[in-house]
């Protein structure tokens, strides 16, 4: 780990850094998306394979059931462990004004919020670090470094004189 | 008793003898040559003649006896020779504790003669066969190396004496390696050695690590890279925002 990382711990996480996570979570419901529209055609295909055709893509269709899901996987990411996989890799949590999991309502309307308004995030390029959605709902998105990596950066941290 | 009276008696009966010498020589001389006979006739002249030949036979017979002798003793020494069994008499007479006393004391003496007149090496080129040379290997070369190495550290000599870099340079440039690698590789089944080690060294777990690894420095990489943008960012726009909150206050 490079030096200065254990310092950032606990503080709020920038714009790349939220929007690096929200890229790998938006990447992994459009994947989910995909392939449940695929499981769908080879079902239709195992159904009826004689008269089987490829169906068209209804893009409004998988916008609103990538939404859904979207809506659903950061509630319930945000609720339980106050990261989804992208915050996973990038090392942020949601937490409340008093650092605390948000709770399943409050994790839900953030979640509603962001769908909703997605550009609201880069409001968190200021040096506030907080986007729309936190000014509103008083939520912090924080750095919140692996407890293995936490006690590494402990032990390669110089002592201070 | 004999002797004190032999020893007594003996002066007086010396006299005596003086005494009667003289008349009895000149008797004896008339008598051996009495006047007016020839000389011929005299008994000296007998006497004398008798003396020449006996000188004479005895010189002849003398000569008769040598001669004699010369002939016999071999026929005697042969007919007795013919008769026994010399070595076993020698072996019945000898005394071979005496024997090897004599030796003891004569074979130093007739060592030191002989090589004082002999030099060993010149007689051993001149009298020893080739085959003599190689059967007297056959039997002592074993022993004798055995000996020589048991008292020797070769570890040592070679280590001294024998330059290894310079001989190991040498060996590997007249060495066909390339060839050596080749017929190695043809006659090992490299597949099943590979593969014994795959399997005893648990080559998937170290795979599965390194991967591991390798991901876990990407993620730190990059959140790393992520975080310090995210400073950059921050501080631009504070600027940003610190000159243009600066325009709007006015002077």
């Amino acid at each position: 780990m490079q030096p200065g990382a254990l310092d950032r711990h606990g503080l709020p996480a920038g714009i790349v850094t939220r929007a690096i996570a929200g890229a790998v979570d938006y990447a992994v419901i459009a994947v989910t998306v995909l392939a449940i529209h695929f499981a769908r055609v080879a079902l239709r295909f195992l159904w009826n394979p004689v008269s089987f055709h490829w169906p068209r893509a209804n893009f409004a269709l998988m916008l609103g059931a990538g939404a859904v899901l979207m809506l659903m996987y950061l509630t319930v990411a945000w609720s339980t462990s106050g990261r989804t996989w992208g915050g996973a890799m990038m090392s942020t949590r949601v937490v409340t004004p008093k650092g605390n999991r948000l709770g399943l309502g409050y994790a839900l309307a953030r979640a509603a919020f962001t769908i909703v308004f997605p550009i609201g995030l880069f409001w968190c390029a200021l040096p506030e670090r907080r986007s729309v959605q936190d000014m509103v709902l008083r939520t912090r998105v924080l750095y919140d470094y692996p407890i293995r990596e936490h006690h590494d950066l402990a032990r390669t941290r110089p002592e201070p004189n | 008793m004999c002797v004190g009276a032999v020893s007594y008696a003996t002066p007086p009966l010396t006299r005596a003898a003086s005494v009667v010498a003289g008349p009895t020589r000149r008797i004896g001389g008339v008598l051996m040559r009495p006047p007016l006979v020839p000389s011929r006739f005299t008994p000296a002249h007998w006497l004398d003649t008798f003396e020449a030949q006996g000188r004479q036979v005895r010189g002849l017979t003398t000569a008769g006896l040598v001669t004699l002798t010369d002939e016999m003793v071999p026929a005697l020494a042969s007919a007795v020779l013919a008769r026994l069994d010399p070595i076993e008499l020698v072996k019945q007479t000898l005394d071979h504790d005496q024997v090897e006393r004599e030796l003891d004391l004569l074979v130093p003496f007739a060592t030191e003669a002989i090589l004082s007149r002999v030099e060993p090496v010149t007689l051993i080129e001149a009298n020893l066969r080739p085959e003599q040379v190689e059967k007297l290997l056959d039997l002592y070369l074993g022993e004798v190396t055995t000996a020589v190495l048991a008292r020797l550290d070769l570890t040592e000599l070679v280590r001294r004496h024998v330059g290894l870099t310079s001989l190991t340079r040498d060996v590997l440039a007249d060495i066909d390696l390339v060839g050596i690698t080749e017929l190695v590789i043809a006659e090992l089944d490299l597949a099943d050695i590979a593969q014994g080690v795959i399997d005893d060294i648990d080559l998937p777990s170290i795979i599965r690590a390194s991967s591991t690894g390798v991901a876990s420095d990407m993620v730190g990489d990059t959140r790393q890279s992520a975080a310090s943008a995210d400073d950059a960012v921050s501080a631009f726009f504070g600027r940003l925002r610190g000159s243009s909150s600066r325009d709007t206050a006015g002077p």
